[in-house]
């Protein structure tokens, strides 16, 4: 009943400002400018009829989907090394606060520079994840319980056991914080690069082609499908994450 | 063997243990007894080696070691079998449920998170954990804390048939349990 309600509000609150939205474009008249909802509807059900769409779709995710699981592996890697040695720790302090400072534009720039466009998105979804995994799961692994790991070591478990049944339970509500922003964050800043270095049948050269030629229909459109496409990736990994964890909690029985 | 020879230790400015030495030859059962703060914990900490001693030596022969701590320490999201599975190495002939149930723990409960067992059955279980790496040498820092009356001396039977041939130090403040457990009483008067 509970659970009815709250859909129900959240359904006004969309319809709400889908009317906002329908008031302005009606308003301003002119579809270059904004396109009512209805006019982006239509352009979103012919790009979902076009082979085209999904290859923009699989080359974009492909990448981007990539630049994060890489992050995710090598952030997790790096923070468990820096956890046990502080020179790791010490060496990428300086990495990690560049990264997170510096514009996109630069690092997108210089990618284009040193590797070319094609895979672009990966390089920078990856940059723009790392710092996020790495520094999480490294808060995470150092706020670990120090009397459960005084346990293990007295009873001498494993090094893989520890990582999985001590460390893991500990680390996953910073990795799922910190998966849920990264996965939002990979896809923005994957399509801004591309549309930046317009890698041809990218989603991001659609958007880029959008903007030339003042389809806001297909901007929307597109807007929407990137929006699909993240809060899909997110809740498909979160639930991974949200199993795991019960899976490492049922260890025995 | 266990041996601690003129061990000091400070924390910070305070004096724990002051020129303390004590052997723990293979097999005995000794208790440490003695007033809140004068050290107990603090040689099981050495014995562990958890703790470094500020001068002196310690001394402990080749074996397996399991303890009972003064807190649990157990993973709370975890099963009551799961904890003690994840101590147990690779062949252990140790059976994780017949000990769970030796120890007065209801079958339906060993499946359960720990965190859903009340204080007592937690005890029970860390207990449980530590008897079924068939240790060497077992330290116990007041291991019955929380556990009810009755269910005591199933418990302490189990402790005394399990560890029959371990090294077993129990730090308690209780001469009857120290008594029970056929602990012969070691006193640690302040600064050693």
């Amino acid at each position: 009943m509970r659970d009815k309600k709250s859909l129900l509000i959240k359904i006004a609150a969309a319809a709400f400002w889908i009317l906002v939205w329908e008031a302005i474009a009606v308003s301003v008249g002119s579809d270059l400018i904004i396109c009512t909802p209805a006019q982006a509807i239509r352009r979103l059900l012919v790009l979902l009829g076009a082979p085209e769409f999904y290859k923009a779709a699989a080359f974009s995710a492909a990448r981007i989907m990539t630049g994060f699981f890489s992050a995710l592996v090598l952030g997790i890697f790096f923070a468990a090394l820096s956890h046990r040695f502080s020179v790791v720790k010490i060496l990428l302090q300086p990495v990690t606060s560049v990264i997170k400072a510096a514009p996109v534009a630069s690092f997108v720039i210089l990618a284009i520079i040193w590797f070319g466009s094609r895979n672009l998105s990966m390089f920078i979804s990856f940059l723009m994840v790392f710092p996020i995994i790495y520094l999480n799961v490294l808060k995470g692994a150092e706020s670990a319980d120090r009397e459960l790991r005084e346990m293990a070591e007295i009873f001498g478990v494993g090094h893989v056991k520890k990582a999985i049944f001590i460390y893991f339970p500990q680390i996953l509500p910073y990795l799922t914080s910190a998966c849920s922003v990264a996965l939002g964050l990979c896809w923005k800043s994957g399509v801004a690069a591309e549309v930046i270095g317009i890698p041809g049948g990218s989603i991001g050269e659609k958007l880029y082609r959008a903007k030339l030629y003042f389809e806001t229909g297909d901007l929307i459109a597109w807007t929407a499908v990137i929006i699909a496409l993240s809060v899909i990736t997110e809740k498909i990994f979160l639930m991974i994450l949200r199993l795991l964890g019960k899976k490492i909690g049922r260890y025995g029985t | 063997m266990i041996a601690l020879k003129n061990i000091c230790k400070n924390y910070g400015q305070q004096e724990v243990l002051k020129d303390f030495s004590a052997e723990f030859p293979d097999g005995s059962k000794t208790a440490l007894m003695g007033h809140s703060g004068v050290g107990k914990t603090t040689v099981l900490k050495l014995i562990m080696g958890l703790e470094k001693p500020d001068s002196g030596e310690v001394f402990r022969s080749e074996g397996r070691l399991a303890a009972v701590f003064q807190e649990d320490r157990l993973i709370e999201e975890m099963s009551a079998l799961g904890n003690l599975k994840i101590v147990l190495k690779k062949g252990a002939e140790a059976d994780p449920e017949e000990i769970l149930e030796a120890m007065g723990l209801a079958k339906e409960l060993l499946a359960k998170p720990v965190r859903e067992l009340s204080g007592g059955e937690k005890r029970r279980v860390a207990i449980a954990r530590a008897l079924a790496v068939e240790p060497d040498v077992l330290l116990l820092d007041e291991p019955f804390k929380g556990i009810d009356e009755a269910t005591l001396p199933k418990v302490i039977g189990e402790i005394r048939h399990r560890a029959e041939r371990a090294t077993v130090i129990l730090v308690t403040h209780s001469e009857a349990e120290a008594g029970e457990m056929g602990c012969a009483v070691r006193k640690i008067e302040g600064r050693g």
